[in-house]
């Protein structure tokens, strides 16, 4: 392996403290971006990047280096499930409630259109299955390769791929539908 | 930045039919990353965490003591230590080892047909489907080995056989867990079902699962004893990505009992009272030849194991990898896919004649074992050379009609290794037991049946 992440993980894991820090640094902005993009809230979402980072230093030892992305691939994977514990904590769905920073329902038509959509993606991201949705949001929002995808659910590239495939033919579907339901409540 | 248009294309690789949707699919997809939250990083929270980070003190080393986690175990091997005057501890190790009197475990070798290793890389036991037949003949399910292959085994030095009793050692395999997790368990109640219902129910397999995809599981047989340590899901389909092993990516024999020790050392697992790693030098020599030659399969796994040491013989399956500690590698990814550990705390010996026939075990050694077979007729003949014999114990499992289970023996054995082999020879070892009244239910070669025909596992004994 000769990448700088297997390099500062190799160093981490003997105790260099710095060379964690030098990963914190590399990736803590996308992480946290990532888990605020479930949460949508500021302080759940730093709480949860908190425990994403302190649960990988307790587990630098149990991660197996594949080659370069796989350290910020196995970041994320320790993201999503302390999002998905959390989420079961709270015992809600998806996030996109209750004190989510969603766009106001007022002020300009654009802001309008970015509220009407935010629900409407709820509302159609809330038919697919838990896994389908990980998948489309990995894919979509953090733009994340296949591969690393298929690292962060634990399926296989194919596999997640089918499951990509199938959740946008469902939303195609759906999204019609549920934007023209959630308007005339906004 | 991903392009609307890459996303498409890339979803079209995948279904092409949804091609024909491109004109409903173009606003879904515009939907969901106009919809892609906004984040504002807050630098002062990323500096205090990092902060934190630095100062937190280094976690502890993960240790699984074995001793902690079976403390019934322990306690029982101290008090036959303490209680029975033929109790006898093994140095440098946690066994305890308690005498009985000669041929304690009954007549040994009548109705067996159990054992690991087989001609040319067949199974028996496997074949055999682990069930004891009654013959003294035995009697294995299907061809070991395809007909058009004959392994000849070739030792031309001495064999010495100058004891005529030996001691064998059975395993004593159930495992307790502590008193108070076995009642928080069988008084569980779930709601639907209420455990302490069903009065004294005691734990037999528990699995435990590490919550990571990527991580591994841990199951206890209890009754067995043994402890299995095996990947989760997530782990497969991260292997399957590697490529096919080429020599160039073949890794060392060297390297892979570094990744089998690495991992035991990792998770705290102490090869304290066990030989040296074994790997078979074969099994790596043929894989290595099929990574050269690129034209079709090439297996990508190993095992490494650690014998036990029991009166400072290692014990070993019949074609010679360790009973202990098992460790499976993946090659393709140099990485550990399952450990097995089996316990041996309390061991029970008794004393059994020794053959000192050397005609009869040379007929076994040039045969390739207790469960070698060599077909009448072949296309092609292997060799295969076999060096000097050293002193081993082996497995002779035996059934007990009574308590309908399994136990393994640890029988005085010679181990004669594989020095040079043609073929996809990949046992490391041809192992003998020496204890007179097993080789004498092994003089002949074991028959096979062909699976079309009609198997009939309690057949009286063949005249």
């Amino acid at each position: 392996m000769n990448h700088p992440d297997h390099e500062l993980w190799q160093s981490a894991k003997a105790g260099d403290r710095s060379a964690f820090g030098a990963l914190y640094d590399q990736h803590v902005r996308e992480i946290y971006a990532y888990v605020y993009r479930r949460v949508l809230h500021k302080e759940t979402a730093e709480d949860l990047t908190s425990v994403v980072f302190t649960k990988a230093l307790d587990k630098l030892s149990q991660f197996h280096d594949r080659g370069e992305g796989s350290f910020v691939a196995w970041l994320y994977t320790i993201a999503r499930t302390t999002v998905i514990d959390d989420i079961r904590l709270r015992g809600r769905t998806i996030a996109l409630k209750d004190d989510a920073e969603l766009p106001e329902r007022t002020a300009s038509a654009r802001r309008m259109e970015a509220a009407v959509d935010a629900h409407a993606v709820l509302a159609a991201l809330e038919t697919l299955s838990a896994t389908q949705r990980d998948i489309v949001l990995l894919r979509l929002w953090d733009e994340r390769t296949f591969r690393d995808v298929a690292t962060i659910v634990g399926k296989s590239e194919a596999s997640c791929k089918m499951h990509y495939a199938r959740a946008l033919k469902l939303l195609r579907t759906s999204f019609v539908t549920l934007f023209a339901l959630v308007l005339p409540h906004l | 930045m991903t392009t609307l248009r890459t996303l498409l294309d890339e979803l079209y690789a995948v279904d092409p039919s949804l091609r024909t949707h491109e004109a409903t699919l173009t606003p879904v997809l515009e939907s969901l990353l106009r919809t892609k939250p906004e984040v504002t990083i807050d630098e002062t929270f990323i500096a205090t965490l990092r902060q934190t980070l630095m100062t937190k003190p280094a976690p502890a080393p993960r240790r699984i003591d074995w001793r902690l986690l079976f403390p019934a175990v322990g306690i029982a091997a101290i008090a036959l230590v303490v209680a029975l005057p033929f109790t006898q501890p093994q140095p440098g190790s946690r066994m305890a080892v308690t005498s009985l009197a000669s041929n304690a475990f009954g007549m040994l070798g009548a109705a067996q047909a159990s054992g690991t290793g087989g001609g040319g890389g067949g199974d028996a036991k496997r074949m055999a489907g682990d069930t004891p037949a009654t013959s003294e003949t035995s009697i294995m399910v299907g061809e070991p080995y395809p007909n058009s292959v004959r392994y000849t085994y070739a030792y031309d030095g001495d064999i010495a056989l100058t004891e005529t009793a030996g001691t064998v050692y059975r395993r004593s395999g159930a495992l307790a867990l502590p008193g108070s997790t076995q009642n928080t368990l069988k008084n569980m109640n779930l709601g639907t079902v209420d455990l302490g219902a069903f009065g004294d129910l005691g734990a037999q397999y528990i699995t435990l699962r590490q919550d990571d995809v990527n991580g591994y599981n841990v199951s206890l047989d209890l009754m067995y004893g043994m402890i299995s340590i095996n990947t989760n899901e997530g782990m497969w389909s991260t292997l399957e990505s590697y490529p096919q092993l080429t020599e160039a990516t073949m890794p060392s024999e060297e390297d892979v009992v570094t990744t089998a020790a690495t991992f035991l050392s990792r998770y705290g697992i102490s090869t304290e009272g066990y030989g040296d790693a074994i790997v078979s030098k074969a099994a790596y020599g043929y894989i290595l030849d099929l990574a050269r030659s690129a034209t079709g399969y090439v297996p990508d796994s190993m095992t490494v194991s650690w014998p036990v040491m029991v009166n400072g013989m290692p014990v070993l399956h019949s074609d010679g990898s360790g009973y202990g500690i098992t460790v499976g590698v993946n090659l393709r990814a140099n990485t550990v896919t399952y450990v097995s550990i089996v316990s041996t705390n309390t061991l029970d010996a008794s004393s059994y004649t020794l053959t000192t026939d050397v005609n009869a075990v040379r007929t076994i050694v040039e045969r390739g074992g207790m469960y070698g077979w060599q077909p009448e007729t072949a296309e092609k003949t292997y060799n295969v050379t076999l060096g000097a014999p050293t002193q081993v114990l082996t497995i002779h499992s035996s059934y007990n009609e009574a308590e309908r289970k399994s136990v393994d023996l640890f029988v005085p054995a010679l181990s004669f290794p594989v020095t040079d082999a043609e073929g996809d020879m990949q046992q490391s070892s041809i192992v003998i037991p020496l204890v007179e009244s097993i080789l004498e239910a092994h003089a002949e070669e074991p028959i096979y049946r062909i699976m079309d025909e009609p198997v009939v596992m309690t057949e009286p004994a063949l005249e």
